[in-house]
């Protein structure tokens, strides 16, 4: 049917993911840029600050030299004091001392960039030529000798952000995958898995088996309808229970219908799409720490035996191992307690040996918490892959049901 | 549509979760931004005042002994009028000069924890009492002889603290309305074929629906004329329905046989 074609299309996927990723990062960029805006104007007047000390400190010791009588041309170690002073401050880009000709004299920058003329402002009473620079002047007594130059980095603001934007970045496609997997999850839930049913019942309903009821009718049309002929299946088993059991073996038998002696029971469809969302979030609920896991190995308390890389590898390492020692015992175990069970059964030991990772401060307790969590993945994975064989076999048996009966149905009309 | 808006409601409620991390994240990387900012200021203008200092200490004077103490004090502290105080203390952590009238007798003691850490560097720390930022001033010989300790007050940081996470939090709100109605345009454009198909199913069990009703009170003498009403009435399918209705229509006719032979059979009883 064209729904399950729709919803299982390459196609549908694809819109809704570009829609959705696309949704959310527009949006973090589009305030990532006001932040930057804000963040620029709210530190504009702390940099003002730093550049008036910078300012008062080289204008300090220039004053000083030239009052003692050394022209300001001829003052030595000026580029080394400029070089200390622009070292201590990370936003300033260029500091420039100048003579009153427009002369450079001294000048320290980053980059390896010194002696390029960048601007060339005249010298300015007080503060502030251009955005980004200042210009200060230098005075000996009552005349005007020079004047200092101090350039500061434009992108200050945004170096400093960048790990702020990687870090919600990248939060930021982790839950543009949630919302894709919540939207599939979603429409799964409210339209293919109800319109499931509904044919399903419909189709049993057609050869005149009235033995199912479904519930969670879904939205709209499909609700009535699921409601609607569930009832047909519970009005006709009502009726044929008042009748005496001769009557009713007879009057089925002469209908041709099927219904249940104990009435109709609740129709139970397994689909592959049901375990996504779980199996999506266990995953990501049990993995989210294994990026920093190492640096946090690494960093905890360890045996004076075990070497730091060593430290930083065990849990990954044992990890593995335990995944690979569970492995072949979860599937039967699935088998045995059944997959839906199994897998809600190791949710809590898995919230608690994450827990209990999070308060272990030494390596020998962080990877045998690690161990547990291995054990408990590998057996909600499995669990999940059990489901899923179960209803993929489910839904070919289905398929295979349904040819057979078609080309019976065609067989018979040969005839 | 139901589905549109359940959809477009995720995709809200994501970026509303995503909008809020946002801004709490910013607003806390802007505190350490202007903590930053006017730490490494303050500590450069400790190392700068503690200069004529360092000079008294390597020829071997204490520091309470510099003349000029009070005045170069001052002039650093004209450099900010908003600096609380700067102190200068001795080795045993005595306040020795200090621009503030009423000065404290000894080095807070989260001064001194963080003037050990700083081993004789530049240093600057948040605490209750504002932004603390000072530097060691050492003997000749290496020996502390004491230092210089800048008090500054929290209280515009703070504001501006408040400030910047309203301001974010009003730009993410006007994030979130335009990033909601242009998103909503756009899954409406983007899955309009998808949600074709959703409605026809809608549209082939409301017309069923409505043939159904339609005949819900014929009289007995009609009553088998209904397994004709219920099959659906030629070019009545919506596009897309792929049989839906034919089927709907078939399940609806099992019904209505099994209630005649049901009725039937009563009537044999009777």
């Amino acid at each position: 049917m064209s729904v399950r074609r729709e919803l299982d299309s390459g196609f549908f996927r694809v819109r809704l993911i570009v829609l959705v990723v696309g949704g959310v990062t527009a949006a973090v960029l589009a305030l990532g840029v006001s932040a930057l805006l804000a963040f620029d104007r709210a530190v504009a007047p702390e940099l003002e600050n730093r550049t008036r000390l910078i300012g008062a400190i080289v204008r300090g010791e220039i004053q000083q030299a030239v009052e003692l009588g050394i022209p300001v041309d001829a003052i030595a170690g000026l580029d080394r004091h400029l070089g200390e002073t622009l070292g201590r401050f990370g936003e300033v880009e260029r500091i420039a001392v100048r003579s009153m000709a427009g002369e450079l004299l001294a000048e320290a920058a980053r980059g390896g960039a010194a002696g390029e003329s960048r601007f060339t402002p005249a010298p300015a009473d007080v503060l502030a030529v251009a955005r980004g620079s200042f210009v200060l002047p230098v005075l000996a007594g009552n005349e005007l000798v020079g004047d200092i130059v101090i350039e500061v980095n434009s992108r200050f603001v945004q170096t400093r952000l960048r790990d702020i934007f990687l870090d919600v970045l990248v939060v930021a496609l982790v839950a543009s995958v949630i919302a894709v997997e919540l939207v599939f999850a979603l429409a799964h839930g409210t339209v293919g898995r109800p319109f499931d049913r509904v044919l399903r019942l419909l189709r049993e309903q057609r050869e005149g088996i009235f033995a199912h009821v479904v519930g969670g009718g879904g939205l709209g049309g499909l609700g009535r309808a699921a409601a609607r002929f569930s009832d047909h299946a519970l009005d006709l088993a009502r009726r044929l229970a008042t009748l005496p059991a001769a009557t009713r073996a007879g009057l089925v038998a002469r209908a041709g219908i099927r219904v249940d002696a104990d009435g109709p029971r609740l129709l139970r469809l397994s689909d592959v799409a049901d375990i996504r969302l779980a199996l999506f979030l266990f995953s990501v609920g049990t993995e989210v720490a294994t990026a920093f896991l190492p640096l946090y190995a690494r960093d905890a308390g360890r045996p004076p035996w075990l070497s730091s890389e060593l430290a930083a590898a065990l849990p990954l390492l044992v990890y593995l191992l335990a995944i690979a020692i569970m492995s072949p015992f979860a599937g039967a175990l699935a088998r045995r307690f059944g997959p839906r069970r199994l897998f809600v059964g190791v949710l809590a030991p898995a919230a608690v040996t994450l827990l209990g990772m999070g308060l272990s401060t030494s390596v020998v307790g962080i990877t045998a918490w690690r161990a547990g969590l291995a054990l408990c993945y590998a057996l909600g994975t499995i669990a999940c892959q059990e489901y899923a064989l179960r209803a993929a076999a489910g839904a070919v048996q289905a398929v295979l049901l349904a040819f057979l009966h078609a080309a019976g149905r065609r067989r018979s009309g040969c005839r | 549509m139901a589905l549109f808006w359940r959809v477009w409601a995720v995709v809200v409620v994501v970026n509303v979760l995503v909008l809020a991390f946002f801004v709490g994240l910013a607003t806390l990387r802007y505190a350490s931004i202007d903590a930053a900012l006017v730490g490494e200021r303050l500590a450069v203008l400790a190392n700068r005042t503690a200069t004529p200092f360092a000079a008294a200490a390597r020829i071997g004077l204490s520091l309470q002994a510099v003349r000029n103490a009070p005045a170069v004090l001052e002039r650093a502290r004209q450099t900010d009028e908003a600096i609380v105080a700067i102190h200068v203390f001795d080795a045993e952590g005595r306040v020795v000069h200090s621009t503030a009238a009423a000065a404290p007798a000894r080095l807070p003691p989260s001064a001194a924890v963080a003037l050990a850490a700083a081993a004789g560097r530049p240093w600057y720390r948040e605490t209750e009492d504002g932004f603390l930022s000072g530097i060691q001033i050492q003997s000749a010989s290496g020996a502390p002889m004491g230092g210089v300790l800048i008090v500054y007050p929290r209280r515009a940081s703070l504001t501006n603290l408040r400030a910047m996470g309203a301001e974010l939090a009003v730009a993410a709100v006007a994030v979130l309305v335009v990033s909601s109605a242009l998103g909503a345009v756009l899954l409406r454009l983007g899955l309009a074929p998808h949600l074709a198909v959703f409605r026809a199913v809608d549209q082939s069990i409301a017309a069923f629906e409505r043939r159904s009703w339609r005949q819900a009170f014929v009289t007995v003498a009609e009553r088998g004329e209904l397994a004709e009403a219920s099959a659906p009435a030629a070019g009545q399918e919506a596009p897309g329905d792929d049989g839906l209705a034919a089927l709907l229509a078939d399940a609806e006719r099992r019904y209505l046989d099994a209630r005649r032979s049901l009725a039937a059979a009563d009537e044999e009883r009777s």
